[in-house]
């Protein structure tokens, strides 16, 4: 494994940051992030779904916009026809459909803690209660112009994929917007 | 405290002393104050000075609708002018100001101007300064914009800080079922029994205190109510102000989170900017009381019955003791009855005939019927009132009265602009006077007082209803409901809106901060400015802070009467977001300063930054600009990294190129397709440089595209088209060909580029490769997926920008900066070089490489002289339109190299070129980039011009640059500049 430099080293300052002595948000940002996107096309998808539920001893596969969360690995559908898989790599034959690494193309950020919905929404407009938006739900959105994926494994624990080269940028905001909760970065 | 501060009344915290400033001079009020209410009780009348007339302005009301109580608050950056003293909290520390005054509030020079008032009448502006009379002198617009900086330094009320603002602000964002604005009884009533159903309830309140006209009453428990509405976990937003209601149910909103603080935690941002997305919303914003026009109005003592009621009964503040109180309706006795209790000395004056009222009206509280205020005497204060009775249709002076204070009650106008937001006309109400919210179709629901009902309990069954009415209308029952009837007083409100004074000119007031007299409305209808969107802008009635919340009903009335029509005919003016005034803090959020817009940098960025790069913003992307040595300028530096390219090796980052993964099996037939040139053929390993066109023929965009096997390619595009290019293939694959098994995905983010050029290139590469033989053998335009030689893989293509041996490695992003280190270890060792966009510019520009600035959208494959590589043998996007007659003209601009005739001359891009003796209009070409030829030495540039080079064989042309001035002789030559053969980069 050769040494990855995370878009984040130059300002990942690991520590609390307390508000009224309180901490409500806790950051960590998902070190050596292993990420596949696979993806199959609509006459496929029966096929696609046969060989992915067998190759990863599945039931079935999560549906739009949810994901499935294993011991090693978890599973989400982003769009009608593509999943990331997280913490495992699979083959796919070219008749099915393709698979692509994009493990360096996100700064992924697991967000968590008491006012981590109420962080979060003060940047994407997306409603995250949990009776619309419930855990193992996954979403697009953008938080200042700039697209992003939310994975929700739990409430008030997210996963935020943000494209690489904007990740200072982002991360930068969201710790602006975090002092009045109190924060905590935490080790990678 | 004082006099005006009276014992067991009020809901301030007496135990906690506040001490303010009021035009540098030091006061003191109580926890829970307003400022206006600290004010008053400090028997500090006049607060401001009014815009046009000079006139001194005190408090007038207790709420948002404040026209007179307008001041600054803060000093330095935090100066914030324009605050209404009524809902300004007061905080220790807190300094205010009057405004509009020289050199205060008490004694103003300003004041000069009322005496010339009757030179200021509606129109002033317009008629004197578009055209002097009698002489009409200097009409039209140039005398206007002679005059108009004069009237715009002596406009505006306060002086806004020029010094950045401090604050901190952001935006916020929530979901509810149901969302009621205001916290009045209705309010209250519709948040219980929707919370009570389960729904998810956010309750809004503008003021500090959760209550509307309940903190009025003198038993009213906040605390009570605040737990009882946490217990059913209904969300509560006080402080905050719903200014605007748009489509399906967004309701805009302005949270004051830090303006009450005196010590700030910077943690914390001042205002939030909130927009709540509801199922269903619910309004409950009350309804404001009006003023009544007749001379002298607007002396400081001059205020709202109701404003009264709640400084004593929340602030405990008498605010006179000597009180008049005017009305043409019943809700002023009870605060009539109040003030007395108090200890004042009230009389009431009640525009209609007799009524029946309770014993204490008889006995201690004198009542004049069919008596109204007629003129107020006294100047800074109230002296005496002068009343009048109605006799033929006019009114005649019958007795003066001596008192501090008079109070006002004209009626009432709820507050409809909320649902106006949605285009919903009000509609007028006579039995009620005044405006009533008009029909929706949306999940909106009226309730309280904003709906015309004035009776408390009738209220609270009406918050009721719109709760059951928001449940009905979300679907999830079918309740039976009714809203109670608007009204609820006794007896009838009785039409006052302008008691008429003899004299020719009266200063009867009906906008109190941009003094809009009712003979300013008269002269606007002599003039022929009869709608009321007319009569609005040319007097500027409603157009203040209040937004015309005070007067525009007196206005209308006024209209109404002139154009002998009915209020319900005139109508009234149309209410726009905001209700209330925002910060353009508010509204810019956090995306000021370094993040007014997302950064994007490349996983180099800190590297290049280390290595002494000095960056430029290219569209969002930071990318570094040179590499300056010691005092090197922009151009010394530029020029010697070019240079040490075309010498030895160089290294760029070119990370924000764009990068597409291609993958299928039609990949090959659905690349072929979006190209011109043709690639069907394209060996495995190898690039292909492509030129895309837009459906009418038009160039989109140019990149490389990598076949990485049988069915998986790379494509690149410029930086600036990446998007664009993204977007266009997902909207073919989903539209057009959607049989297509291909996949696209954009892969920017994935991969870190860098460029290796120069006729060292490949020696640095060869001894940073795990395996050399790889690069030694790679042709031009052939790839290799290999391994640096610490193992990490990467991807590695011979392509040249610069014209010279040249190669591109691209590299996973978390090891660029790795591969950065690699690659300088051994560039330096060649005396090579980093280089940056200036010179990779100047480096393209000598070869007559194109860019966006020259594919601008107007530009088709044969302009750019690349129609050679379209294919005439397939079809692909383009390919019918390209043949139009119009885009094969022999005129067309065509891609040519320019030269200065004289060496030392310089030219810009955006030169226009001309004929020598038509040096004007479009000229017959243009310079699109320029540069400094290190090779060359002199100034080149690339551009276009009609009909090509050939066409301007031998022929001197005149570069023309009128802003900048400039003119200089050129000649065409071809754009490829250096080495057209290609010998160096094929070497």
């Amino acid at each position: 494994m050769f040494k990855r430099y995370s878009a984040l080293d130059s300002n990942y300052f690991t520590g609390s940051y307390p508000f009224n002595n309180k901490i409500n948000v806790s950051f960590k940002e998902y070190n050596n992030l292993n990420l596949q996107q696979i993806a199959c096309w609509p006459n496929t998808l029966p096929n696609f779904e046969s060989f992915v539920i067998d190759e990863l001893n599945l039931s079935n596969l999560p549906g739009f916009n949810k994901g499935i969360i294993n011991k090693e690995f978890s599973l989400w559908r982003m769009e009608p026809l593509k999943w990331w898989l997280l913490n495992k790599n699979i083959f796919l034959s070219e008749n099915l459909g393709s698979t692509l690494d994009m493990s360096h193309a996100f700064t992924c950020l697991i967000i968590s803690g008491n006012e981590a919905t109420s962080l979060l929404n003060r940047h994407i407009p997306i409603d995250l209660r949990e009776n619309i938006l419930s855990h193992t739900s996954s979403v697009s959105s953008s938080i200042h112009h700039v697209s992003i994926k939310l994975i929700k494994f739990s409430n008030n624990n997210y996963y935020l994929f943000i494209p690489r080269g904007f990740a200072l940028s982002i991360w930068e905001i969201l710790i602006n917007s975090s002092k009045q909760f109190g924060y905590e970065i935490l080790e990678r | 405290m004082t006099s005006f501060r009276i014992k067991n009344y009020g809901k301030v915290n007496r135990k906690k002393a506040i001490s303010f400033k009021w035009e540098n001079k030091k006061y003191y009020g109580y926890e829970g104050d307003s400022l206006a209410s600290a004010l008053l009780a400090n028997n500090i009348k006049i607060v401001g000075r009014s815009f046009k007339y000079h006139r001194p302005r005190g408090i007038m009301s207790c709420g948002v609708e404040e026209s007179g109580g307008l001041v600054t608050i803060g000093s330095y950056d935090k100066r914030d002018p324009n605050v209404r003293a009524t809902t300004q909290e007061l905080y220790q520390g807190l300094t205010a100001y009057g405004q509009n005054a020289f050199p205060n509030v008490n004694f103003d020079l300003g004041e000069i101007n009322n005496y010339l008032s009757r030179f200021f009448a509606a129109g002033f502006y317009y008629k004197t300064f578009m055209g002097i009379p009698p002489f009409e002198w200097g009409t039209g617009t140039s005398i206007w914009m002679v005059f108009e900086k004069f009237i715009r330094k002596a406009a505006g009320m306060g002086k806004l800080s020029t010094l950045p603002d401090p604050d901190n602000y952001e935006h916020a964002h929530d979901f509810c079922d149901v969302l009621i604005v205001g916290s009045g009884p209705a309010g209250i009533a519709a948040a219980k029994e929707a919370a009570d159903k389960k729904l998810d309830v956010i309750l809004v309140e503008q003021d500090s205190l959760l209550g509307g006209d309940q903190l009025g009453d003198r038993v009213f428990n906040v605390d009570e109510v605040y737990s009882e509405l946490k217990n059913l976990n209904i969300r509560i937003l006080s402080k905050t102000t719903a200014f605007g209601l748009y489509d399906n149910c967004v309701m805009g909103l302005l949270e004051k989170v830090t303006d009450h603080k005196a010590e700030v935690n910077d943690s914390l941002p001042r205002q939030r900017f909130w927009t709540i997305r509801a199922k269903h919303i619910i309004i409950g914003s009350g309804s404001l009381e009006r003023h009544i026009a007749f001379n002298n109005n607007d002396v400081p003592g001059v205020m709202t019955v109701n404003a009264s009621k709640h400084y004593l009964n929340r602030y405990g503040v008498l605010t006179g003791k000597n009180i008049v109180i005017s009305t043409n309706n019943d809700s002023a006795y009870k605060t009539a009855e109040s003030l007395y209790n108090a200890g004042a000395k009230v009389t009431v004056l009640d525009v209609r005939q007799d009524i029946s009222l309770p014993p204490i009206f008889k006995d201690k509280i004198p009542v004049r019927f069919q008596t109204v205020p007629y003129n107020i005497n006294g100047s800074r204060k109230i002296k005496s009132i002068d009343l009048a009775t109605i006799t033929d249709s006019s009114y005649k002076k019958i007795d003066t009265i001596i008192c501090d204070q008079v109070l006002l009650s004209g009626g009432w106008s709820p507050v409809v602009h909320l649902l106006s937001h949605r285009g919903s006309s009000p509609t007028w109400n006579i039995d009620n006077l005044c405006f009533l919210p008009g029909n929706t179709k949306e999940n909106i629901s009226i309730i309280g007082a904003a709906r015309g009902i004035w009776n408390r309990e009738e209220c609270i069954k009406s918050g009721i209803a719109g709760a059951l009415d928001a449940m009905n209308k979300m679907g999830l029952t079918k309740t039976n409901y009714f809203f109670p009837k608007e009204g609820g007083w006794k007896n009838p409100i009785h039409p006052l809106y302008e008691v008429k004074h003899k004299k020719l000119i009266s200063k009867s007031f009906v906008d109190y901060q941009h003094d809009v007299t009712t003979d300013d409305i008269r002269l606007a209808h002599r003039e022929g400015f009869e709608s009321v969107e007319h009569l609005k802008r040319y007097t500027t009635l409603g157009m203040a802070n209040d937004q015309g919340k005070m007067g525009n009903i007196i206005a209308i009335s006024l209209m109404a009467d002139l154009l002998d029509k009915k209020i319900s005919e005139v109508g009234t003016t149309v209410f726009r977001p905001p209700y209330t005034p925002i910060a353009i803090g508010a509204l810019a959020g956090r995306h000021v300063g370094k993040h007014f817009r997302p950064l994007r940098v490349t996983p180099m960025h800190q590297w290049n930054l280390d290595n002494g790069a000095v960056m430029i913003e290219a569209g969002l992307y930071q990318r570094p600009w040179y590499f300056p040595k010691k005092n090197e300028t922009l151009t010394d530096s530029y020029i010697r990294e070019a240079t040490i390219v075309r010498k030895s090796v160089g290294m760029c980052d070119v990370t924000s190129l764009g990068k597409i993964s291609i993958q299928g099996i039609d990949s090959t037939e659905f690349i072929n397709r979006i190209y011109a040139n043709p690639f069907a053929k394209l060996p495995i390993n190898k690039t292909r440089y492509g030129i895309m066109l837009r459906d009418d023929g038009i160039v989109m965009d140019d990149g490389t595209s990598w076949r990485l096997s049988e069915n998986e390619y790379l494509m690149t595009t410029s930086t600036a088209q990446a998007g664009k290019v993204m977007s266009w293939l997902e909207e073919l694959l989903q539209t057009r060909w959607t049989d297509l098994k291909v996949n696209v995905t954009s892969v920017s983010e994935q991969w870190a580029a860098v460029a290796i050029s120069g006729p060292k290139s490949r020696d640095v590469i060869k001894s940073c490769v795990e395996n050399s033989i790889l690069i030694e053998n790679l042709p031009f335009m052939g790839f290799v997926s290999t391994k640096l030689i610490d193992g990490i893989p990467c991807r590695i293509v011979r392509i040249s920008f610069s014209g010279e041996l040249g190669y591109e490695i691209y590299i996973e992003s978390d090891y660029a900066n790795t591969m950065m280190n690699l690659l300088w270890r051994e560039v330096k060792k060649f005396n090579g070089c980093l280089y940056g966009l200036e010179a990779l510019g100047a480096l393209r520009v000598e070869k007559g490489h194109v860019t966006g600035a020259e594919l601008d959208g107007r530009v088709t494959i044969e302009d750019a002289g690349l129609g050679k590589m379209a294919s005439s043998k397939k079809s692909y996007v383009g390919s019918a339109m390209r043949k139009r007659g119009v885009l094969n003209s022999l005129e067309r601009e065509q891609l040519v190299g320019f030269f200065p005739i004289n060496k030392k001359h310089t030219f810009g891009a955006g030169t226009i070129v001309c004929e020598k003796n038509s040096i004007k209009g479009f000229g017959v070409g243009r310079i699109t980039s320029v540069t400094h030829s290190p090779e060359l030495g002199h100034w080149i540039g690339i551009g276009f011009v009609k009909g090509g080079k050939e066409r301007w064989k031998n022929i001197t042309l005149i570069g023309s640059d009128p802003v900048r001035n400039k003119q200089m002789e050129l000649k065409v030559v071809s754009p490829h500049m250096i080495d057209p053969e290609g010998k160096r980069m094929h070497v």
